[in-house]
């Protein structure tokens, strides 16, 4: 046997070697999905074995915050799991105006403090804006109004992705942008089909979500074209919002903030309101992510609620 | 002709840690080369961009449950990118070739173009015909021009396997060929 090929075979397979130029808009939107696959599916999940304590050591919440963070977030699933599994998967489907609503923010709150992978963040992120345009088409399809409150967590969260995404290098921030603004796309078709069934008023509450939704599916085309002027747009408004420059890693975050919110019946009281606040003090390893115990002082319009009963969701709340 | 990556098992590593730097290197080197591959095969832009896409999560997927390949990762992709392709043509027969506006070649009269296409239309046709190892050997040696040792490693065979299947796959290719060319 060898390698030997008749002639007219031989030409006939070279038609097909011949192919037209890859389209570099699919190329790149490719290798972008690509990215932002491998940035929420290969999230490691277990701490690195260098990471791991072979021996009881002391240690202080300043130096070993990832570890404190994981301790806590394993004692709220286990009180979670002891003190009613049942009900906190009912309160999954609740919508705003529902008993349950409050334990299923607090629950998202805490996936999202247990999170500290920027990618993974990002895809809780989605997925949580998905959660609030169901929430809002929900009631809508029941004639009621979305409270005000569903519309500022929705921002809030496309904000926060925004900015986990700022963060990250150009490659992996390309991939997050793709997912984002996939997202944005979907949930802004899902709110217009949604919006044409509704009456005036909840219509016009839904306008302003979707406006948002498209303000910032620009922003993320902006952001895919211009990597640097996306971040320097981020970082201004960060700035502007909140009077305050992101404290770079390691520092200590300082002074006290106050909220204008309701306080939660599941909160401590720290009175973190829906337009967002620290407070107390800490190390603040996140900047625009502040984490339980590291505030930043000054009020800012975006942030991580506090799993431990930050308010702001105070209007409905049981 | 097989891309010849001097750092592929590093590359591997770094993947199997999770290094995001790699894993784009890695899209960079491979994916141009596997759309073409899938392209030759299946016609279509679309489904060779799905092909790749595919081909790409499934790797992630492998490596995230700790598996994917240990060496050899172009062989890998191919073989993956390739049972991809096999599923679709199970899924979904070639299409017929339409004739676009705009046509490639200026100088070239509309019914050679459609002639073209008609023939490319048959002969993918007749490599479907053939078994998803036999296909695999023609793609790689006549469209890709890999040596036996490295379609050896993607079909996870022995170079004497290929060879066989080589030849029994022109035998068939040529019988089919001849007869649509039938009359």
């Amino acid at each position: 046997m060898n390698d030997e090929i008749d002639p007219k075979l031989r030409a006939r397979l070279d038609e097909l070697k011949d192919v037209p130029a890859r389209d570099h808009h699919a190329a790149a939107r490719g290798r972008a999905r690509f990215l932002a696959e491998a940035a929420s599916r290969l999230a490691p999940v277990s701490i690195p074995v260098k990471g791991r304590h072979r021996e009881w050591k002391t240690f202080t919440v300043k130096e070993n915050f990832a570890v404190m963070k994981a301790v806590i977030a394993v004692v709220i699933a286990l009180s979670l799991l002891i003190g009613g599994t049942a009900t906190v998967y009912a309160a999954q489907d609740d919508l705003p105006n529902e008993p349950l609503y409050g334990l299923k923010l607090f629950t998202e709150n805490a996936r999202l403090w247990a999170n500290t992978d920027p990618g993974m963040e990002v895809e809780l992120l989605m997925q949580f804006v998905q959660v609030r345009v169901q929430e809002m088409n929900a009631m809508a399809m029941e004639g009621e109004t979305p409270p005000a409150q569903v519309t500022q967590r929705l921002e809030m969260h496309i904000q926060q992705a925004l900015q986990v995404a700022a963060g990250m290098d150009d490659d992996a921030m390309q991939g997050a942008l793709e997912r984002i603004r996939t997202t944005l796309q979907e949930q802004e078709r899902l709110m217009t089909q949604a919006q044409a069934q509704t009456d005036e008023e909840t219509s016009q509450a839904m306008t302003q979500a979707r406006e948002t939704i498209e303000n910032r599916i620009r922003m993320v085309d902006e952001g895919v074209a211009d990597p640097q002027g996306f971040r320097n747009t981020i970082r201004t408004e960060q700035e502007l919002h909140t009077g305050w420059t992101a404290t770079p890693p390691g520092q200590q975050g300082n002074g006290s903030g106050s909220g204008t919110g309701t306080p939660t019946d599941t909160g401590n009281g720290n009175g973190s309101g829906s337009d967002g606040s620290g407070d107390g003090s800490g190390s603040d390893n996140k900047p625009g992510t502040p984490t339980p115990g590291a505030g930043n002082g000054t009020p800012m319009t975006v942030h991580t609620p506090d799993p431990h009963g930050s308010g702001g969701e105070g209007g409905n709340k049981p | 002709m097989k891309t010849n990556v001097p750092n592929e098992a590093e590359l591997l590593q770094k993947a199997k840690q999770y290094d995001r730097q790699a894993l784009a290197q890695i899209y960079d080197i491979y994916s141009p080369g596997l759309y073409r591959y899938a392209l030759r095969l299946l016609g279509d832009p679309s489904q060779a961009e799905d092909c790749v896409s595919e081909t790409f999560s499934r790797f992630l997927k492998s490596l995230r449950v700790g598996k994917g390949p240990k060496d050899y990762l172009q062989a890998y992709l191919y073989r993956t990118a390739h049972n991809w392709i096999a599923d679709q043509y199970r899924r979904v027969p070639i299409p017929p070739e339409e004739l676009d506006e705009s046509h490639p070649d200026e100088n070239e009269l509309p019914e050679e173009e459609v002639g073209k296409r008609h023939r490319k239309r048959q002969l993918r046709l007749a490599l479907h015909s053939l078994t998803p190892d036999q296909q695999q050997v023609i793609a790689l040696k006549y469209f890709e021009e890999w040596a036996n040792e490295d379609i050896a490693q993607a079909l996870k065979k022995p170079v004497g396997a290929v060879k066989s299947l080589q030849h029994r796959a022109l035998a068939s290719l040529q019988r089919l060929l001849e007869k649509q060319d039938l009359p």
